[in-house]
């Protein structure tokens, strides 16, 4: 059965269609990677699912229940997110911004969690290589060491499904590849995970399953060779493998 | 300060201390010199005695007043500083208070006051969730700290302007001088009644406060993260305005506008809870009302022929700090 999914989703953002028809679901254990153009639709493809944005025709299922009939501490135990832009409005503590990833089940900091919660947030931040950031206030991270803290907060939620919106941006080519890793790592361990990814060749590696999304429809939605097939990658991207097998545009 | 903080407890237990302390020493200041022993034994010596009178019915009334007063508003400004993501907000610098004093104003105006003494602070604590209810509509969470600020000092000028026609057209000097009153602060000559009337309205507060907190923890991640984390975001947004209001609303229905504690207190406060803006609000209420206490026996000590009045004196020491605030704020991650 499918932990979430889209019913002929169509979202107008202003006077643009963000999203055209769009249909689509995801199994517990699959890492399915969403990729398209900038402007393709991949955020609001996200948000439509979490329930952040209401569509203007179809809707959004989370467990099989329509999202938005969901109370809020209830979705927040069935999904996680790693929005795109990351704010921190205080100068909050690295490990307190992971234990609100556990939020839905005890909205506590760190020091006021069970012990069970505060070894999952310890766990999480050795996961993204972030465990000497611990005693760091947020204010003073790079921008790639944030992004871990970010991720941990993502996977530190036992939620079933994973939601990141280039969770690998930011990052430095180590990390990347550790980011992508981790998220591979959660869906062998049995959840579902979905995130938009700019890296194709990421995404091709990665991922069980790849979506293409081009001006708000589905292009593509098969496993990741048929997906980005030389042919569907011209026609949406606008680049092609040079003899070197670097991507150019054409 | 250690970035560990300190246990929640200890920073409460502390600051209730010191604040019993200074509400303690605050009844030994006025211009009637009673020395230590004479004050404690006006705390309970028979109702006749006139050290007693000056002791219970003179001094604790005012400085309780001015305890629950900066309680109230720095509960409030911790709690829209969690809810707009902006250190910088308070019901002062927001125009909450002006508004408020706004109602206060036009109840007195219009004699509706006479109907009931509850109507003053009905309509200031309308007016303060009016002013609240503008401020989210405007937009001020998705501000910049500078712009809501700005949209902050518009909503006061306006508040004030229309305080000023409510003045102008007030055929009554004795309702004018009231009504300078509420513009500069003050808690002198209060006595029970005035805290029994702001009393429900500061409990009721508190208490929808409490609901409030957890949303401002999830709140710190932005409003789409804090959803989907589980917070839920409309009834959180909801218990702040209604809480700040009745808090703001009440506060200034007794002692007039004081500015500028509901930003110093949880300013200080901060960095003893982890930056965490849930456990804020408690600790801001606790310092902010030692705060008052202490700046209110500092006027009746000093020896000027006409008394400063205490939003004077919250401005003058409470202005700086909020500048030196501000002109850090920029480093801080929006």
């Amino acid at each position: 059965m499918s932990i979430a999914a889209l019913h002929l989703v169509s979202t107008r953002l202003g006077t643009t269609l963000a999203l055209d028809g769009v249909d689509f679901s995801i199994e517990a254990g699959e890492f399915v990677a969403l990729v398209g153009p900038n402007g393709a639709g991949k955020s609001t493809f996200l948000k439509v699912l979490l329930g952040l944005i209401e569509p203007n025709e179809g809707h959004a299922e989370l467990g099989g229940s329509r999202v938005e009939t969901i109370a809020p501490r209830i979705r927040g135990r069935m999904a996680s997110y790693l929005p795109q832009s990351r704010p921190i409005s205080w100068r909050l503590d690295v490990r307190d911004v992971v234990a609100l990833g556990r939020f839905a089940w005890n909205g506590a900091p760190y020091r006021r969690l069970n012990e069970g919660g505060r070894a999952s947030v310890d766990s999480a931040l050795a996961e993204v290589d972030a465990a000497h950031l611990v005693g760091r206030d947020m204010a003073g991270l790079s921008g790639g060491e944030a992004a871990r803290i970010h991720l941990a907060r993502l996977i530190v939620n036992p939620a079933p499904l994973l939601v990141a919106d280039e969770p690998a941006s930011a990052l430095d080519l180590k990390h990347q590849y550790e980011a992508l890793r981790t998220l591979r790592r959660e869906a062998d361990r049995g959840r579902g995970v979905l995130a938009a990814i700019h890296d194709l060749e990421s995404a091709r590696r990665w991922a069980d399953r790849v979506v293409v999304l081009d001006r708000g429809q589905v292009r593509a939605d098969a496993r990741p060779n048929t997906a980005l097939s030389p042919d569907i990658v011209r026609e949406v991207f606008g680049v092609a493998r040079d003899e070197t097998g670097h991507y150019v545009p054409v | 300060m250690s970035a560990d903080g300190l246990p929640r407890r200890v920073v409460l237990t502390g600051l209730l201390v010191l604040s019993l302390a200074a509400i303690a020493v605050s009844c030994l200041a006025g211009s009637a010199p009673l020395s230590l022993g004479e004050t404690l034994t006006g705390f309970f010596a028979s109702g006749e005695d006139p050290v007693a009178i000056i002791v219970r019915e003179i001094r604790l009334p005012r400085v309780l007043t001015a305890f629950l007063v900066g309680a109230a508003l720095g509960a409030s400004g911790a709690l829209l500083q969690g809810l707009l993501r902006n250190p910088l907000a308070d019901p002062g610098v927001l125009g909450v208070s002006a508004s408020a004093a706004l109602g206060a104003v036009i109840a007195i105006y219009f004699n509706l006051a006479l109907i009931s003494a509850f109507v003053v602070p009905v309509f200031a604590v309308g007016f303060a969730g009016l002013a609240i209810i503008v401020l989210y509509l405007a937009g001020a969470a998705r501000l910049s700290a500078v712009q809501l600020i700005l949209v902050g000092v518009g909503l006061s000028s306006f508040a004030g302007a229309l305080t000023a026609l409510a003045m102008n057209l007030s055929a009554n000097p004795f309702s004018l001088s009231d009504m300078v009153t509420w513009l500069l602060g003050s808690v002198a000559n209060r006595s029970y009644a005035d805290i029994a009337f702001a009393a429900p309205f500061w409990i009721a507060g508190a208490g929808l406060a409490v609901f409030a907190l957890p949303g401002l923890r999830a709140l710190a991640l932005g409003e789409d993260t804090a959803v989907t984390l589980g917070a839920d975001l409309g009834r959180t947004r909801l218990l702040v305005i209604a809480s700040s209001a009745l808090l703001t609303g009440a506060a200034v229905a007794v002692a007039g506008t004081i500015g500028f504690v509901g930003i110093v207190a949880p300013h200080l406060v901060r960095p003893l809870v982890r930056h965490d803006p849930a456990d804020l609000v408690a600790p801001s209420a606790l310092l902010a009302g030692l705060l008052l206490v202490l700046a209110d026996t500092g006027l009746r000590v000093m020896p000027f022929a006409q008394e400063l009045k205490l939003g004077v004196a919250a401005a003058l020491v409470g202005a700086p700090v909020f500048i030196w605030i501000a002109a850090r704020s920029r480093s801080i991650g929006r």
